[in-house]
């Protein structure tokens, strides 16, 4: 059995990974979100590309959770 | 099919009699890509548009502002045009008459209303305060302040500082406090400073002479009536739109189109007696383009052309959906490859990877039919085909990952007693062969995209120009695949770096790609380059959303199974009800993250890893002069 420090901190900084790297991606959406909506009052017709714009900061997001994924599926079995 | 439709330059010079002949044929033809005269030298003149445009033109405005004023949307009716030119020559005024007759009847008679409903809101504070609101007004050496008050304290001191000089009424609303204050005409400026300085605030005195109560009722009386006509005015235009919209659906699809053919001469360059028509034609459409204007007076020639054709993006019936996709991207331009059939594949495989849920699958294939069915436009056609296509890859993965609604659909827990197979792959329990599956997609996926860009830049640029813009990434990639091979696998079995052999052909090879792309690159675009060189990187590493977006979406479904089950179902009676309403809930929330997660981010794969690599968009879209007639019989 791993030592359960080490299994605890390893969920909690999977748990970071995730969450801070929501938090970034929420702040890089925000300013994106805010002027796609701006864009679509000018153009309707904008709305399919305002919503790409929009999820492209959400690469950050997905970084952390493949961190988070790694740590607990190939890090702590391996403890 | 992986490029645009090759196009030919064609003129048409005729004496100006053929003319309306020639529009007419070639409007029917429905092919030629117009392309619009600009008027420069002094021979060519822009065209004059022929006699009918200015009338029909002025019949479409009517026309266009009843539907706009009936609200009338699609119906399901046919007209020849016989029929509708016979009703815009006979009949159309009476038509308009009739109805903008009622519409007219219908705003004078709401217009009364709003100002019956605003007298009956004006007059309530007077009901309140017990006056008429002729005693209000019209005196020679007396003020009248009305108005409402928060707090009646503040008039009282106002009241304290005039003394006998003043009379206050007062009236309690249910929220506000009502007050009438009369002054002498000469203090009056010296009340309304005060006033100002309070939460007063004034309220218009209707002009009406009788008692407040039977002003109040009359008024309720009135508006009672009135409403009943509105509504019989709105039930007889509601049975005149029943009856013209057909009609005139048809007529303004008549008059359009005839308008958009007499006006057409303004795209054309004319001399006195002669007009050229210039423009492109589809390569294989050419015989029956050259076959249809073979009776007319007119010289028909093809000419070679430098300029950048329109792009016409043609594809097999299954195909044709995805180009929804590139439209909302960039047309691709004439020498580009449309990668639309690519997008063909590509997406549905993506999404169905992401999703991987037979019951989800199942969900949004019934919901994309459904839509197929309803609606009839043309973008949400393409959507809902699209739609199909990724539920079928979606059920697909289901069946590999074995998932149904995120309840395990073989082995031991299986939940319908398929405990005798094995899960060809399952999602929780491989997951780093899922990301290592992941990976390789996406380098299978950018190497791709700058391989077709290789091909791009070369056709557009040259190859010099190729060389240094795709080739030293497509070195640097495989380079970098090669090493990463080599080092990881050491790496992180816990080899110290000291101990791995860097002489080894293997490592050679990768380093001597790596080194010798990112020299062409600073070569070719100077060293600032280096700056772009890790977004090769992670373009790769965001490939791994293919397995987190679908393992978050497995995550939501087994906690909605699990409380659902372990918390409500399992004890039974009334948490049994709880539980099946966990379940819905539960299951179309994530249903819908699963259509907008999966969707964007599949999407986002093609159009921000795939597409920059090779897609530069910015080609004009062809537009054949001619419409296909909806409510119009052909003939």
């Amino acid at each position: 059995m791993a030592d359960p420090l080490a299994v605890g901190l390893l969920a909690l900084g999977a748990g970071l990974a995730v969450g801070l790297a929501g938090i970034g991606a929420g702040m890089g959406e925000q300013g994106i979100g805010a002027a796609a909506v701006g864009a679509m009052a000018e153009d309707e017709g904008f709305f399919g590309k305002g919503l790409l714009m929009t999820v492209i900061p959400e690469s950050i997001a997905i970084f952390g959770l493949v961190v988070s994924l790694i740590l607990l599926f190939v890090t702590l079995p391996s403890l | 099919m992986l490029l645009p439709e090759r196009m030919n330059r064609f003129i048409v010079v005729g004496e100006k009699d053929e003319l309306e002949n020639v529009i007419e044929r070639l409007y029917s033809l429905n092919i030629f890509h117009i392309k619009d005269f600009i008027e420069e030298g002094p021979i060519f003149r822009i065209g004059e548009p022929l006699e009918r445009a200015e009338k029909y033109s002025d019949y479409l405005l009517r026309i266009r502002s009843l539907m706009r004023a009936l609200k009338i949307k699609e119906v399901d009716q046919k007209y020849s045009v016989k029929e509708i030119e016979e009703i815009i020559q006979s009949k159309l005024d009476e038509i308009n008459k009739r109805i903008s007759e009622e519409m007219e009847r219908y705003s004078r008679v709401e217009g009364t209303l709003k100002e019956l409903e605003q007298l009956l809101k004006d007059l309530r504070p007077f009901e309140i305060l017990g006056i008429r609101p002729s005693l209000c007004r019209g005196y020679e050496g007396i003020s009248c302040f009305v108005g409402k008050i928060r707090n009646f304290k503040e008039i009282e001191e106002i009241i304290s500082q005039f003394r006998e000089e003043c009379y206050v009424v007062r009236g309690d609303g249910e929220k506000d406090i009502y007050v009438a204050i009369f002054v002498p005409k000469n203090l009056s400026d010296k009340m309304a400073s005060e006033l100002s300085r309070t939460s007063f605030s004034e309220i218009p005195v209707p002009l009406v002479e009788g008692d407040v109560g039977e002003e109040i009722k009359r008024a309720t009386e009135e508006v009672e009536k009135l409403k009943n006509e509105l509504e019989s005015i709105s039930k007889r235009i509601g049975g005149l739109k029943e009856e013209y919209a057909g009609i005139l659906l048809a007529c303004e699809e008549y008059l359009a189109i005839e308008v958009e053919k007499a006006e057409a001469p303004l795209r054309f360059a004319t001399t006195e007696n002669f007009f050229v028509i210039d423009g492109w034609i589809p390569s294989e459409r050419r015989d029956d383009f050259i076959e249809a204007l073979k009776d007319f007076k007119v010289y028909v020639n093809e000419i070679p052309s430098k300029e950048e054709p329109p792009v016409y993006l043609k594809h097999p019936k299954p195909i044709s959906p995805f180009k929804l996709l590139i439209d909302v991207f960039s047309t691709p331009r004439y020498n580009e490859i449309d990668p639309t059939s690519i997008i063909f594949i590509t997406f549905p495989l993506f999404y169905g990877f992401m999703l991987g849920d037979v019951g989800y699958g199942a969900l949004i294939g019934i919901m994309s039919y459904a839509i197929k069915r309803k609606m009839r436009s043309e973008g949400w056609q393409s959507l809902a085909s699209i739609g199909l296509y990724a539920a079928a890859l979606s059920i697909i993965f289901g069946l590999i990952y074995g998932e149904f609604f995120g309840f395990p659909m073989y082995g031991e827990e299986s939940i319908f007693g398929l405990t005798y197979i094995h899960t060809p792959l399952h999602r929780f329990e491989e997951v780093v062969e899922l990301l290592m599956i992941s990976l390789i997609i996406g380098v299978v996926h950018v190497s791709l995209g700058l391989f077709l860009g290789l091909r791009n830049v070369a056709v557009m640029h040259g190859w010099k120009k190729a060389i240094y813009e795709r080739v030293c990434w497509i070195l640097m990639l495989f380079g970098g695949i090669i090493l990463v091979y080599y080092l990881l696998p050491p790496l992180m079995e816990g080899v110290p770096l000291g101990e791995l052999n860097f002489l080894s052909p293997i490592f050679l090879l990768g380093a001597v790609l790596l080194i010798s792309g990112v020299a062409i690159l600073i070569i070719g675009e100077g060293p600032i380059m280096i700056m772009e060189v890790p977004t090769l990187l992670s373009n790769i590493v965001s490939y791994s959303r293919l397995l987190a977006i679908g393992l978050s979406s497995v995550g939501i479904a087994l906690a909605v199974n699990t409380i659902s089950i372990e918390l409500f179902l399992s004890k039974g009676g009334v948490l049994l009800l709880v539980g099946v309403i966990v379940l819905i809930l539960g299951h179309s929330l994530n249903l819908a993250l699963g259509i907008i997660g999966p969707g964007l981010h599949s999407l986002r794969l093609q159009y921000v890893e795939f597409f920059t690599k090779f897609f530069e968009g910015g080609g004009k879209k062809y537009s054949p002069f001619g419409r296909i007639r909806k409510y119009l019989k052909e003939g």
